[in-house]
């Protein structure tokens, strides 16, 4: 490998002064600059840091009519004023934005490793990167010798697994736990299903691990600048290093929350020991774990792919992806050998899986093979793909095939039914290679439904009924059918249907907590707004409410865990010595939330009609659906409808359910702007923006031109 | 005997979770149960026997995701 400097930059570091270094870095790598920006006080009230410094910094940056491959598209990292803590659990995350190549509209990933830490360390709260090289670069952030570099790079490997190592060994002097490595991979050059993996270097089994920010395709940005890595490098790492304005304080919230889950943890969802593979049997028993590209939530094989089998497979010991978190669920399994690909035949290891991998590229193709599991799994990180997406996009490709509505003239030949492990291995190789059928379907479902509607003659109506994305973002692995709450938190979210802004599922359809359009409402305003504050503060939502306190039931509200909210307002209160009590958290957020709604108007996105989700989400599409829970259905139509209901073909019960339900999430949909203080349309009005503090002349000029005046 | 979150509960032959759950103060919040390490869903509470000695966990799943 060679190393080419085209630019560098020397910097005088700045203390970080209560959680912040309050400058930016920003780097083009097209024309090869580096330059650095103050944080005003303005935007540290406003936007808080992480992902609201990330959209500010691209709301900056991009223009209406910017593209996704276009050289203004900015990349933005950042992590928050309670990033880098190392005492607090779940302290070292890191938010990504860009305009994704799947929603053409902002889109935010969050992702554990030590990069936004470190990058702040280094003394930079956020991290914007514009531009394109003509040749591929690495961009180096020195923080112990206050360097900034672009080097040309060449000969180094392509995939993630590789390349990080290989730059972890180069910039280490020694110290590989002082290097975080981003980097995405071959498949994010070829798809538009690009994720980023952020290192850190894993001391106890002397390698590298990464963790994944998946969603939207930003890695496929990345890859589009010819970008190879960004690579940070900071020492070690204590209580201190945030200068935090209340230490004592600090360390007395911290130590409460870090020893709640070291003794609860393992009598509850023991994230410890199996992560989250736990959901995987939960989610199959409430009929819940997507089966088939959705179509059902439950199947007989899932106790192959479930807890008891990963928890065999993991390698036992510490996997906190940020130092001290008690959480520590980024378990990973060693002397894994794949069968194909160009890794067949040697030992890897394999970061994860996850429930959400299991589900996607597990259950929802109707592979229950765990190995199977890990290989792409595996490869998914080493390409730089986002295992949900490919997870869904296969599923739903797979029910294309099945249905008949593409054939192996289309497919290359590859026989894509459910369950045909071999094929879907094949067609991740493809995909990541960008090679055969594999170059479509990286496109993603929403471009996937136009070429077979428009080239391969298949059903409009029915590829958008069974295409499961919203917003062109592929949905995570939850089934939604009988949870409008849910729908709407798929809907809803402002990115694209991810359920990291609610997660209402168990809550609404087994608790019947939310009866009334106006509860849902309720829960689909606070939830989403609660969670955004996690990504705004560089923290990871898990210890919130996967660990929670013993008398937690006995509270008024106990899903909003309100001793835990009480401790991160008494965190952030003792990192930035800006007092904050529980309720301002959610002022906080509405702010940054609203901002990003108003910026994805801005992108031509943003209203009522991009809210709309497809019928899998709602109900059975198909009469074999229908059938397959016709008692639950017939007993929901005599229900809505009366005695009698229920009578009839299965054809009519379907269309007839689908009015009923199709019209109830148009209801929800009025409930929820309402609720947020927005109009039928779904826009922010001009009274909410002034409430929230971000009625900023340009914000209001969007606002006018969508015609919101009031 | 059975052991619900370190309380001790009395216990009867054909005993079912959903019985144990019924005598807990709020125990129809809980959605997933485990037995004995073997996690339990809601739709596996009635038909669920607990035999003596059990060692009962109820999990806080409640908005996870």
């Amino acid at each position: 490998m060679k190393f080419t400097q085209r630019q560098t930059m020397q910097y005088q570091r700045p203390e970080i002064d209560k959680g912040y270094a309050n400058q930016t870095l920003h780097v083009d790598v097209g024309d090869y600059s580096i330059s650095v920006k103050p944080v005003p006080e303005k935007m540290k009230d406003t936007f808080i840091g992480g992902k609201g410094f990330d959209l500010w910094l691209m709301w900056q940056a991009v223009k209406s009519t910017t593209r996704w491959n276009d050289p203004e598209n900015a990349i933005c990292i950042a992590s928050g004023p309670m990033g880098g803590t190392p005492a607090y659990p779940g302290s070292g995350k890191s938010i990504v934005t860009a305009l994704s190549p799947l929603t053409d509209s902002v889109v935010d990933s969050n992702v554990g490793g030590y990069f936004g830490p470190y990058l702040k360390f280094a003394g930079f709260d956020a991290l914007e990167i514009k531009g394109k090289s003509d040749k591929p670069v690495v961009v180096v952030i020195d923080g112990l010798d206050g360097y900034v570099g672009i080097e040309q790079a060449q000969d180094l490997p392509d995939d993630a697994y590789a390349l990080s190592a290989v730059l972890t060994e180069k910039f280490a002097r020694g110290k590989k736990r002082n290097i975080s490595v981003v980097s995405a991979g071959p498949g994010a050059k070829h798809s538009y299903w690009g994720c980023l993996n952020f290192s850190w270097y894993d001391t106890k089994r002397k390698m590298v691990r990464y963790k994944q920010a998946g969603r939207g395709g930003i890695g496929t940005v990345f890859e589009d600048k010819n970008i190879k890595a960004l690579v940070v490098r900071w020492d070690s790492v204590s209580l201190d290093t945030n200068r935090p304005a209340d230490k004592d304080a600090l360390r007395k919230v911290a130590k409460k929350h870090s020893k709640e889950i070291v003794t609860l943890d393992p009598k509850q969802n023991e994230m410890a020991r199996i992560g989250t593979t736990h959901l995987v049997s939960i989610m199959n028993d409430f009929d819940l774990l997507p089966t088939n590209n959705f179509r059902y939530g439950r199947d007989p094989r899932s106790t192959l792919i479930d807890r008891d089998v990963y928890e065999k497979l993991f390698d036992p010991g510490f996997d906190g992806c940020w130092m001290g978190c008690t959480v520590a669920c980024a378990h990973g399994v060693r002397d894994f050998i794949p069968m194909t690909g160009p890794y067949k035949g040697k030992s890897v290891f394999v970061d994860g899986p996850e429930y959400e991998t299991i589900a996607g590229c597990g259950s929802n193709l109707g592979v229950f093979d765990p190995y199977t599991i890990l290989e792409i799994n595996f490869y998914c990180d080493a390409y730089g793909l986002d295992t949900i997406s490919v997870g869904t996009g296969i599923a739903f490709v797979m029910e294309c095939y099945e249905m008949e509505l593409i054939n192996q003239k289309h497919t290359g030949g590859l026989e894509l039914n459910f369950g045909n492990r071999t094929a879907a291995m094949q067609l991740l190789h493809q995909i990541a290679l960008g090679e055969g059928f594999g170059k479509i379907v990286g496109l993603g479902i929403r471009k996937m439904k136009k070429i077979f509607a428009g080239e391969y003659g298949a059903d409009a109506a029915i590829l958008e009924d069974i295409g499961m994305e919203s917003k062109g973002l592929e949905f995570s692995e939850y089934m939604t059918k009988e949870s409008l709450a849910q729908q709407g938190g798929y809907g809803m979210a402002l990115k694209g249907a991810q359920h990291d802004e609610a997660w209402l599922i168990f809550l609404d359809m087994v608790h019947n907590f939310m009866p009334t359009f106006e509860q849902k409402a309720e829960a689909l305003h606070w939830f989403p707004m609660f969670r955004t504050w996690f990504g705004l503060c560089g923290l990871c939502k898990l210890p919130w409410n996967d660990i929670v306190p013993e008398d937690n039931k006995d509270t008024p509200e106990p899903a909003k865990v309100m001793k835990h909210v009480q401790w991160y307002a008494q965190y952030f209160t003792a990192v930035t010595g800006r007092n904050l009590e529980p309720n301002g958290i959610i002022e906080m957020s509405e702010a940054v939330y609203n901002f990003q709604r108003v910026f994805n108007l801005r992108m031509g996105l943003g209203r009522r009609e991009h809210d709309k989700i497809p019928y899998r989400a709602v109900g059975p599409v198909t009469v074999d659906e229908y059938e397959s829970r016709k008692q639950r259905y017939d007993k929901q139509l005599i229900q809505i409808f009366g005695d009698g209901a229920a009578d009839g073909t299965s054809e009519e019960k379907v269309a007839k359910l689908r009015k009923y339900r199709q019209d109830q999430y148009e209801q929800l949909k009025d409930a929820v702007y309402k609720r947020r203080g927005w109009t039928p349309d779904g826009i922010p009005t001009v009274a909410t923006v002034k409430r929230l503090g971000i009625d900023f002349p340009e914000v209001l000029e969007v606002l006018k031109a969508n015609g919101v005046t009031e | 005997m059975i052991c619900v979150q370190d309380q001790r509960l009395a216990w009867h032959p054909g005993m079912t979770l959903d019985q144990v759950l019924d005598a807990l103060e709020k125990g129809h919040l809980y959605a997933v149960v485990r037995v004995n390490g073997k996690l339990i869903s809601k739709p596996f509470f009635a038909v669920t026997k607990v035999p003596d000695e059990s060692i009962i966990e109820p999990l806080p799943l409640i908005a996870g995701g």
